[in-house]
């Protein structure tokens, strides 16, 4: 049996990032990033952009994982319903804010607060933590519980050893990536959010496309160093957490 | 009863926010149908492509060992924990110098960064819930490659085909930024068109265009599922009991 290949698509997508990163380090010198760290735009941006990833994220993770366990056994009209957001695109979520918040003060679009993407990312992104995770809530053997039910461990005991060792890895994962989409999507902050300060992909784009030749530098540096961040974090992610998750569940001794 | 309470809450939740984009009056937007040609043959080509490569990349993931293969996956995934659309400031460059820049390929490839992984993900799942022992199986039962694609895995995978078609429209649709910083305006895609009237004073005019952005998917969904059903119905009939030991 031809076991397939994974080399196109590993030099297609590792090509383009890692080509993408070096042109864009290459535009920028020392001088760039120092100016960043004391930047009060920049930074404020950053500010922004984390209370507004963090919030969408913790919410739709934690609403799409208990929706996922809730309908793991039997789902019925619920999947259908939640798969109707995964019609639509981001846009259309933006519109649909436009449409029904403008008319209230608090959650209104151009709001500072932000609710209005808040709640656009979560109309969006807590249908997709569902359907990420059902799979898991569904492969989850239900006689680990009872094992130790029957060896009289306590309540919090039971679930980890259950159900969360198995669930901590791909729960995870989901955040992660709702995490890292949130936190730089243009479309949605640049409808919906104030213009001041921006949101850090709005930001960041704008400095690239609308201003003068000499801002183009700091749009690089920025994404030089967003990059790296983000990729020190999955680092540290995938070295820390997975080999946790795998020793567990492949039930060595620890 | 809770459950169904629940279910009851989330439909509202979900099909309530749809009921604006209902059309009170027809209107026409030509600047929106124009784009249709690049934005469905784009959606096409991008779409086949995910298919071809997530396919045998999916199949490599779920069979294959080793450490090589986990790092590929690993290096594979970074375009959804990296920000997409700040590498592309460095990719145009490359882009120009390549000759890709404000052309139809050069948006394509880009768009591969954000759908192929999701593809990826969904076709490695798919081979895995198929099994190897099923596979093995299928090598035994019919050795052509082609028919054995025809007939067993391809119907067998139906779910995993819809959604990764599903999942690429809806990315490929959204993405403004990508799209006119690479095609430069000159690759019309309908988010290009569609995102100024947003940001406009015209709600009757963006509510026609979110309706184009709900139905494009919607339309592609449905004539995939016509096509794979009549593709299994053929299946069927052609097979009509010829693998039946039973009947001599």
């Amino acid at each position: 049996m031809w076991r397939g290949n994974a080399w196109p698509a590993t030099l297609l997508i590792t090509g383009m990032v890692g080509y993408g990163l070096f042109v864009s380090l290459s535009m920028t010198t020392w001088g760039d990033y120092s100016r960043l760290f004391v930047d009060p735009v920049f930074l404020e941006s950053i500010g922004i952009s984390l209370y507004v990833a963090v919030s969408s994220t913790v919410l739709s993770v934690l609403v799409g994982a208990w929706l996922a366990g809730f309908f793991a056994k039997q789902t019925g009209w619920t999947t259908q319903f939640l798969a109707v957001p995964l019609f639509l695109p981001h846009l259309g979520a933006a519109y649909l804010a436009i449409l029904y918040l403008s008319d209230f003060p608090v959650v209104g679009p151009h709001e500072g607060n932000q609710f209005s993407i808040i709640l656009t990312y979560l109309y969006k992104e807590i249908p997709f933590v569902f359907f990420y995770l059902l799979p898991v809530y569904r492969r989850l053997d239900h006689r680990y519980e009872e094992l130790g039910l029957m060896l009289g461990l306590s309540r919090m005991k039971r679930f980890w050893h259950g159900k969360g060792v198995f669930l901590l890895f791909p729960v995870l994962e989901a955040a992660f990536i709702v995490f890292a989409f949130t936190l730089f999507a243009y479309e949605v902050p640049a409808l919906l959010g104030v213009t001041y300060p921006k949101l850090i992909g709005v930001y960041t784009f704008d400095l690239y496309t609308q201003g003068d030749l000499s801002r183009q530098p700091e749009a690089f540096a920025i994404s030089v160093l967003l990059t790296g961040i983000l990729f020190l974090l999955l680092l540290i992610f995938t070295r820390m957490i997975r080999p946790l998750t795998e020793r567990i569940s492949k039930g060595r001794v620890e | 009863m809770r459950r169904r309470a629940i279910t009851v809450i989330v439909a509202l939740l979900v099909l309530a926010p749809l009921l604006g984009l209902i059309p009170s009056t027809w209107t026409w937007n030509p600047r929106l149908f124009d784009t249709l040609t690049t934005t469905v043959s784009m959606i096409g080509v991008l779409t086949l492509l995910n298919h071809l490569i997530g396919y045998i990349t999916g199949k490599a993931i779920a069979f294959r060992t080793g450490r090589p293969i986990r790092y590929m996956e690993l290096l594979i995934s970074l375009p959804l924990f990296l920000p997409v659309l700040l590498l592309s400031f460095g990719l145009y460059l490359t882009w120009i110098r390549l000759g890709l820049a404000d052309q139809f390929i050069g948006v394509l490839l880009v768009l591969l960064l954000p759908t192929l992984p999701y593809t990826i993900r969904i076709y490695t799942n798919a081979f895995q819930a198929l099994g190897e022992q099923m596979m093995e199986q299928m090598v035994l039962i019919e050795p052509s490659r082609f028919k054995r694609f025809l007939f067993l895995t391809g119907p067998m995978m139906r779910s995993a085909i819809q959604s990764v078609t599903l999942l690429v429209t809806v990315i490929a649709l959204s993405q403004y930024a990508l799209v006119i910083l690479i095609g430069g305006g000159v690759v019309q895609m309908i988010a290009l068109e569609a995102f100024p009237l947003y940001s406009g004073n015209s709600l009757v005019a963006a509510k026609e265009a979110t309706i184009w952005l709900l139905v494009l998917p919607l339309l592609i969904y449905f004539v995939q599922l016509i096509l794979l059903e009549g593709w299994v119905q053929v299946v069927r009939r052609l097979l009509d009991g010829r693998y039946d030991s039973a009947r001599q």
